[in-house]
């Protein structure tokens, strides 16, 4: 517990440090946060002008939308915010930064995502805000304590579910030089189908997306029993209770994995 | 003489490209993954409608199948290249070439979207299991579909170059790149057709030229719009991309006094 408590007093050091670097260049900060928030922004916009001209999609109005895609986008901006940086890890790797990091008495992942300067996460953190703060206000949810209970988990969960895929492809960067593809490919699979009703798809592919390529846990399952939507799934509905849970257990597969993969580290250029 | 200097260009850009493979191959998958979502989407909107704003199911995938195809082109490293040769000084090679640094950068342009259109062609059969296509709306259509393309490709040349001359002030362009690739994206009607737009939100995607990149080929193609109307949007074209054309000779002579090399 006191090792834990060093290192998070450490991760904050760390990310206050960088983020005090990136007020240095005010107008590309401005730039970034607009790009973060245009990137999340336009998916959503997608969303908007659909259900203006349908009203419904698979049974989803916009507020019910809005909140899936608000729910997952703070899942999102909530791995971003605070571990954007091992999504560098390539870059880190072929500079020889990894190196230096090994030597620091700290945990390295911990280093890894403190050290960044982007500023692209705060755009989608307000574009997750406004999003969600939207559909609260247009979805019809009956609120009681334990269903605000489950949406903070089921947030949480989401956030490390999408996490864990970043920390596991880092791992495969201390073997594979350039995961940039990998890393396009799996982040926007999550991006494109994380934030939509799957009930749009017929009921294999939502099983795959449940079963194979764990999507679904993000925000679909999770949403669904919110807005006790649950009569339309193609898998148990209790196992969107289980999401916080799915996203927990996978974050430390991938910690793992990385772990392991970090002993046969060996530096590049050698 | 030039015009050898410039093919090396397309060359260099397609070689470059080849050297990124898996790059290739992950952009190939993340397009026809949205095709296969953004057509299910509309289709489970549709739902028990025929007609939709005068497009029906089957015009309505076979659009954004295209479109999303059309829409690779957007997405080019060449902003960042730019940058990059700002950024590390190399940039001064480029203009001390015995060519215009614009038309460096345009045939590089080229080389880039020839192979990313290569390899859009072989993908095509997959998006069109995953999506939906069929044959263009007529002769008329299948012939001016190409020329709307090659109208639209120069447009979103000239503001790709636009944006990556903002290098010269800024250094570090990310921002503004990632910003131009979705806006542009979305007001070119790539994952939503135009005529769904809400009223204010479409008149301003048809007052700027993003449109011509993605809607207006693909609009061709299924034949929602044809006659004097394709001709009068192929004149507007040429009007922007002569604007467009002026702007960027306006702003590559500021940003040739603007170069620094850093460090000396």
């Amino acid at each position: 517990m006191v090792d834990l408590k060093r290192e998070l007093r450490l991760y904050l050091l760390l990310r206050g440090a960088s983020l005090r670097g990136v007020l240095q260049y005010r107008g590309n900060l401005l730039m970034m946060v607009l790009a973060g928030a245009a990137y999340q922004g336009s998916g959503f916009a997608f969303v908007w002008a659909l259900l203006h001209t349908f009203g419904t999609v698979a049974g989803w109005g916009l507020g019910q939308i809005a909140f899936l895609y608000g729910m997952r986008l703070l899942s999102h901006a909530l791995w971003l915010v605070t571990m954007d940086g091992i999504g560098q890890s390539d870059f880190l790797i072929r500079e020889g930064q990894l190196d230096r990091m090994l030597l620091r008495p700290a945990n390295v992942l911990s280093q890894m995502a403190s050290h960044t300067r982007s500023i692209l996460p705060f755009g989608d953190l307000s574009m997750a805000i406004l999003v969600f703060g939207v559909a609260l206000v247009v979805a019809d949810v009956d609120w009681s304590a334990g269903s605000v209970g489950f949406l903070v988990l089921a947030v949480l969960g989401g956030a490390f579910l999408e996490a864990s895929v970043v920390v596991a492809l880092a791992g495969l960067s201390v073997r594979v030089l350039d995961t940039w593809a990998y890393r396009m490919m799996t982040l926007d699979a999550i991006d494109t189908l994380g934030s939509y009703p799957l009930s749009v798809f017929g009921t294999g592919v939502q099983r795959v997306l449940t079963y194979v390529l764990p999507v679904a846990f993000i925000a679909f399952l999770p949403a669904s029993v919110i807005l006790g939507r649950t009569g339309q799934l193609a898998v148990p509905a209790w196992l969107g209770l289980l999401s916080p849970l799915v996203g927990v257990a996978l974050f430390t597969l991938a910690y793992r994995f990385w772990r392991h993969q970090l002993r046969g580290y060996q530096g590049v250029g050698h | 003489m030039r015009t050898r200097g410039y093919l090396a260009y397309v060359r260099t850009a397609i070689a470059i490209r080849l050297q990124y493979r898996s790059t290739i191959f992950a952009s190939m998958t993340v397009t026809l993954l949205w095709i296969l979502l953004v057509t299910r989407v509309w289709s489970a909107a549709y739902q028990g409608r025929d007609t939709v704003a005068g497009l029906t199911l089957e015009s309505t995938i076979v659009y954004l199948t295209l479109a999303n195809l059309q829409a690779v082109v957007i997405n080019t490293p060449i902003t960042w290249i730019m940058a990059s040769r700002v950024r590390s000084g190399e940039v001064l090679f480029d203009v001390s070439r015995p060519m215009g640094y614009p038309g460096q950068m345009l045939a590089m342009q080229a080389g880039q979207s020839m192979l990313q259109i290569a390899v859009m062609l072989v993908v095509t059969p997959v998006a069109a299991l995953l999506g939906g296509l069929s044959g263009p709306a007529g002769l008329a259509a299948g012939l001016l579909y190409p020329v709307a393309l090659l109208l639209g490709w120069v447009l979103n040349a000239l503001l790709t170059l636009l944006i990556g001359l903002t290098a010269f002030w800024t250094v570090d362009n990310l921002g503004i790149s990632v910003l131009y690739r979705f806006v542009a994206a979305f007001l070119a009607g790539a994952s939503v057709p135009l005529v769904f737009f809400p009223g204010p939100l479409r008149a301003v995607a048809e007052a700027l030229p993003f449109r011509f990149i993605v809607a207006e080929p693909a609009a061709i193609y299924i034949g929602q719009i044809h006659g004097t109307r394709v001709l009068t949007g192929f004149a507007l074209a040429l009007v922007w991309i002569g604007l467009l054309s002026g702007l960027l000779a306006l702003a590559w002579q500021r940003a040739h006094r603007k170069i620094v090399v850093h460090g000396g």
